[in-house]
């Protein structure tokens, strides 16, 4: 029998995609700003209903459907419902931001769909056919979303490394994919192949070159440390709301994956190649923390910062035991909050300040009180400061990494995490410190061409959306720290990935 | 079995020499694109070998994917180098500099 309720989300995301192309076909309104309205609301209504089908089929007992290509079990659906929250988030920050630079936001929705669907269909992809489109669907609606600002040079320049450096990328993933095919035996399955790389470990040499590829491809996804170099151009480049998906929905994907082929797949290299992904974890603590500290652009120094953050996370995944995934899944999913928060407050300081620059946040505290609250609030937490969110899971992860006696990773964890204090206070004590400089208002930067737009701004100083998007963030932020526990407890119960059948 | 090594090693050529185009010939990039294609195809030949010498149906499916993802992955190039030449003017590498730490 066919089953298609696994993926039903998918499936939801899929028919409001092609409603927003629709609507935005028929679009009538003449003025430009006002357009996009419809597509926000179908777009975000589609991204809720497929939040609410994950959450129905979370308590589902795992399964195989599509002959073996698509997986369903409870850490597969943890990270589709982050990348469905993520994108969710994301929807609601592009509008005021497009409108206000004079690019309609109805192709936005567009490609932040069809790379939710790519994400999605890969966190959950069991077939190396599959993980591959999926994997490309994701990247190649990402380099449009890089580019999306048609006449910003800046965006265009970061799409076209983002384009180069990731297709290079992929491609590698694609000619690992090609080898395991070969080394599994002529099979796709990820089950199949983890069973014929245990069964027949004679050429180990030829499975470690599959495994370095098939990691470099992901780590490029991830912007892990040694292949971090295109994240801070691309998000400095890229409009912002582009930024954020790339450095939340993206990456969650890509974690997905990751974990789902290291434990499934490269099981018979373990434990070595559990120690290099370690090793990449380090380099991108280290590498990220102590970079973002000299970045003087708001923009890079959360790229350097999301570099960090991703060592984190992939010291999680390197855990053998189900500590590390429940502690991936708790610190993803808060991570989501906090960095989307922060880029939800970047995004309203530059439209109305008109810079991303950190030393332009100068006094920003005594006209802007709430904004400021609001971005020191998820700063914080990213840099993991008691009573906020951001602590509980990063303690989770570190108390995880010390069980499963990877000491070293954990001190080094610990150290850079206290480094990390140091540049998110740095931007906290520009803003509520410096005296106010006077800077140019958004008028007065607003090209001329723009004047419509501009004329249209003085009436709503603050976006109504992106507003409410930042409350949404600062108050997860603030008060999931009280329900922590429960929040633990369900994240405990997720079951490992689809393994069983050999 | 020598036959297939040596089909072998002529895709993992097709893919180094991809790969020395991106990242040592730093000048045009058209010729990075079409680096990459050459990557794609290393992997398509590597499919294809594996897929004949196993015996497996699979491996040709998974190669007209991959021909498939590669039209989509340069027409998605080709349509960002256009955007960007018509504001830039040249889409020679060393003039990809506005970003830097």
């Amino acid at each position: 029998m066919l089953q298609f309720a696994p993926i039903v989300p998918e499936a939801i995301l899929t028919i409001s995609l092609i409603c927003v192309c629709f609507a935005d076909l028929f679009q009538t309104k003449k003025v430009f700003y006002k357009k996009g309205w419809e597509t926000i609301w179908i777009a975000a209504l589609g991204l809720l209903l497929s939040i609410i089908a994950l959450v129905w089929r979370l308590p589902q007992p795992p399964s195989l459907i599509l002959g073996g290509a698509f997986a369903e079990d409870s850490l597969g659906i943890a990270f589709r419902l982050i990348i469905a929250m993520g994108s969710f988030i994301c929807i609601f920050l592009c509008l005021d931001y497009f409108q206000m630079g004079g690019t309609p936001a109805a192709e936005f929705t567009i490609f932040v769909l069809a790379s939710t669907i790519g994400g999605m269909l890969l966190s959950g992809s069991n077939d190396l056919v599959l993980a591959f489109v999926a994997f490309e669907c994701l990247s190649l609606n990402s380099y449009l979303l890089a580019g999306y600002t048609r006449k910003d040079l800046r965006s265009q320049e970061s799409a076209a490394k983002y384009l180069i450096l990731g297709s290079a990328s992929s491609c590698a993933l694609a000619y690992g994919f090609s080898w395991l095919y070969g080394l599994g035996g002529g099979s796709t399955s990820f089950q199949e192949i983890g069973f014929a790389l245990n069964q027949y470990p004679s050429v180990p040499f030829a499975t470690w070159i599959a495994f370095l590829l098939v990691f470099f491809g992901i780590g490029f996804k991830l912007s892990a440390a040694p292949f971090h170099q295109w994240a801070p151009d691309v998000y400095e480049g890229s409009p912002t709301p582009s930024a954020a998906f790339l450095s939340v929905s993206s990456k969650a994907a890509g974690l997905a994956i990751a974990a789902r082929l290291l434990w499934v797949v490269f099981s018979s290299l373990q434990p070595q190649a559990g120690q290099i992904v370690q090793l990449l974890a380090i380099l991108s603590m280290l590498v990220g923390n102590l970079i973002a500290a000299s970045q003087s652009h708001m923009k890079r120094m959360l790229a350097y910062s999301s570099i960090g953050q991703i060592g984190y996370l992939l010291l999680a995944l390197s855990l053998e035991h189900g500590q590390g995934q429940s502690s991936l899944m708790l610190y993803l999913g808060t991570y989501v909050f906090m960095n989307m928060g922060a880029f939800a407050c970047t995004i309203l300081l530059s439209l109305q300040i008109g810079t991303d620059s950190i030393r332009s946040y100068a006094g920003l505290f005594q006209t802007k009180p709430w904004i400021c609250g609001c971005l020191s609030l998820c700063l914080l937490s990213l840099a993991g400061l008691p009573p906020l969110v951001g602590f509980f899971g990063k303690t989770y992860l570190f108390w995880a990494a010390w069980q499963g006696q990877l000491y070293i990773p954990t001190i080094i964890g610990v150290f850079t995490s206290a480094l990390s204090l140091y540049y998110y206070l740095r931007v906290i004590r520009i803003m509520f410190t410096r005296e106010a400089k006077g800077t140019l208002s958004w008028q007065q930067i607003a090209l001329p061409a723009h004047k419509e737009i501009s004329f249209s701004l003085e009436k709503k100083d603050t976006p109504p959306l992106l507003t409410l998007t930042l409350v949404l963030c600062a108050s997860t932020v603030s008060l999931f720290s009280f329900v922590i526990g429960p929040l633990t407890s369900i994240v405990n119960d997720l079951s490992f990935f689809y393994n069983d059948g050999f | 079995m020598i036959q297939e090594v040596k089909y072998l090693t002529v895709s993992m050529i097709l893919f180094l020499l991809g790969i020395w185009g991106i990242f040592l010939n730093r000048k045009n990039i058209i010729i990075m694109l079409m680096s990459i294609e050459l990557m794609l195809l290393a992997v398509n030949l590597n499919l294809l070998v594996f897929s004949v010498c196993l015996d497996d149906m699979m491996g040709q499916i998974f190669a007209l994917l991959v021909l498939t993802v590669a039209a989509a992955e340069s027409a998605i190039g080709l349509a960002i180098l256009v955007v960007y030449y018509r504001i830039r003017g040249t889409i020679a590498v060393e003039f990809i500099h506005l970003m830097k730490g």
